[in-house]
């Protein structure tokens, strides 16, 4: 197993030079990931950046008005559903419909199954900003996190196919995540990758360093709490089998996370549903 | 509830165990009813009042009998989970979502 470790092995500046073969982001993904954290960021600044996009547009207006809020009224507009929704769950929304739309149109099916690896995502950012108000963390930054914390997973099949190969081999072979594989075979992993290509990207920092720790959230200094509900949305969402995955398995939990959260049956409970009932409903809506 | 549960003392009945019977306050009203999911809490309060065990139905026994095929899914799910109390609570938290599901 050495001598296939060693050829493997994945220098780190290769895979940050390999940035520039992966899909483009649209420039409103920056925009809108560095709102979250931009205290004078205002509805009218989302609703004109959105308003640009009239694709955007029709998609928010479609999820607004759908059974997933349950409004009593129509929305028709965005700087409607600011106001109704609030800014926070509109550039949610946003996020997810631009990144899935831009990815999504960019990504050959036959090289990596982006619609699995987005319904994982979608769930884990439910789960994450649901998380956050018992975690003491920023709901907005939380689901964010959720949406983008396997990024780095997009770029072995696009940019190191026979490492990709290699790492679905060992994990056939031996049973494991693609995480405890990739660390065998490549000396790095998912959310390391997710780091340094988020970082490239210019994302805001804690949500970098949360998307490089959240399989080892007691390592992340700076993120600590961020990292921390990522890893255990990541851990629930895997363990609710919403995606249909054969080998589907949950990674071991963090104790410290899971204590903090402090989940009463009731509120798990309430959070599962949560978290399947919107999963569906958004795909529904945004047609994933 | 599919079984008659067993009598357990308080300390050895895991957080999340239903009960096999209501327990009454002394004045006859239901406290607690039969099926309710005991907490932590729930067990230090009634150790507190000098309630030494309680008849509980275990949550894994209640998922053994109810549904197999949801018990061994979930299993494979954990199967590296690591076994620790975490993973514990998680897995019967999900069992008894996924089962309340089913029934529903």
């Amino acid at each position: 197993m050495m001598d296939e470790a060693n050829a493997f092995r994945l220098d780190p500046d290769a895979v940050a030079h390999s940035i520039v073969k992966l899909p483009s982001l649209p420039v409103i993904v920056l925009d809108l990931l560095h709102s979250i954290e931009d205290e004078n960021a205002s509805a009218e600044m989302l609703s004109a950046k959105v308003a640009s996009d009239p694709a955007l547009v029709a998609r928010l207006l479609r999820v607004a008005n759908s059974s997933f809020y349950g409004l009593q009224r129509k929305v028709s507009s965005v700087s409607d559903a600011i106001f109704v929704l609030g800014l926070g769950s509109v550039r949610n929304m946003a996020l997810s419909a631009t990144l899935y739309e831009s990815m999504n149109s960019q990504i050959d099916p036959a090289c990596f199954n982006f619609k699995k690896h987005w319904r994982h995502s979608m769930a884990t950012a439910l789960c994450a900003e649901a998380l956050a108000v018992k975690m003491k963390c920023a709901r907005d930054s939380a689901f964010a996190a959720g949406l983008l914390h396997d990024i780095g997973q997009l770029i072995l099949p696009i940019c190191f196919p026979k490492h990709q190969e290699a790492v679905l081999k060992y994990c056939v072979q031996f049973d494991c995540s693609a995480y405890v594989a990739e660390r065998a075979l490549l000396d790095t992993d998912h959310a390391a990758i997710g780091r340094v290509l988020t970082e490239k990207w210019n994302f805001p920092p804690t949500l970098s360093e949360a998307v490089g720790w959240h399989h080892e959230p007691e390592n992340a200094a700076g993120a600590a709490p961020l990292a921390g509900v990522l890893h255990l949305a990541d851990c629930i969402v895997h363990g609710l089998d919403l995606v249909d995955n054969p080998s589907e398995q949950v990674p071991r939990i963090n104790a410290n996370c899971w204590n903090q959260a402090n989940l009463s049956w009731a509120d798990s409970q309430a959070l599962f549903s949560k978290v399947e009932s919107g999963l569906e409903a958004l795909c529904r809506e945004l047609a994933i | 509830m599919n079984s008659n549960g067993r009598m357990l003392c308080i300390a050895e009945i895991p957080s999340g165990s239903l009960l096999a019977e209501s327990i009454l306050a002394s004045d006859g009203r239901v406290e607690l009813p039969k099926g309710t999911a005991v907490t932590a809490a729930m067990l230090d309060q009634l150790q507190d009042r000098g309630v030494t065990a309680l008849l509980v139905v275990l949550a894994d026994e209640e998922i053994s009998t109810a549904e197999s095929a949801i018990k061994e899914r979930l299993d494979h799910v954990f199967r590296h989970a690591g076994g620790n109390q975490p993973s514990l609570d998680l897995k019967r938290q999900i069992a008894t979502y996924r089962l309340a599901k089913n029934d529903g």
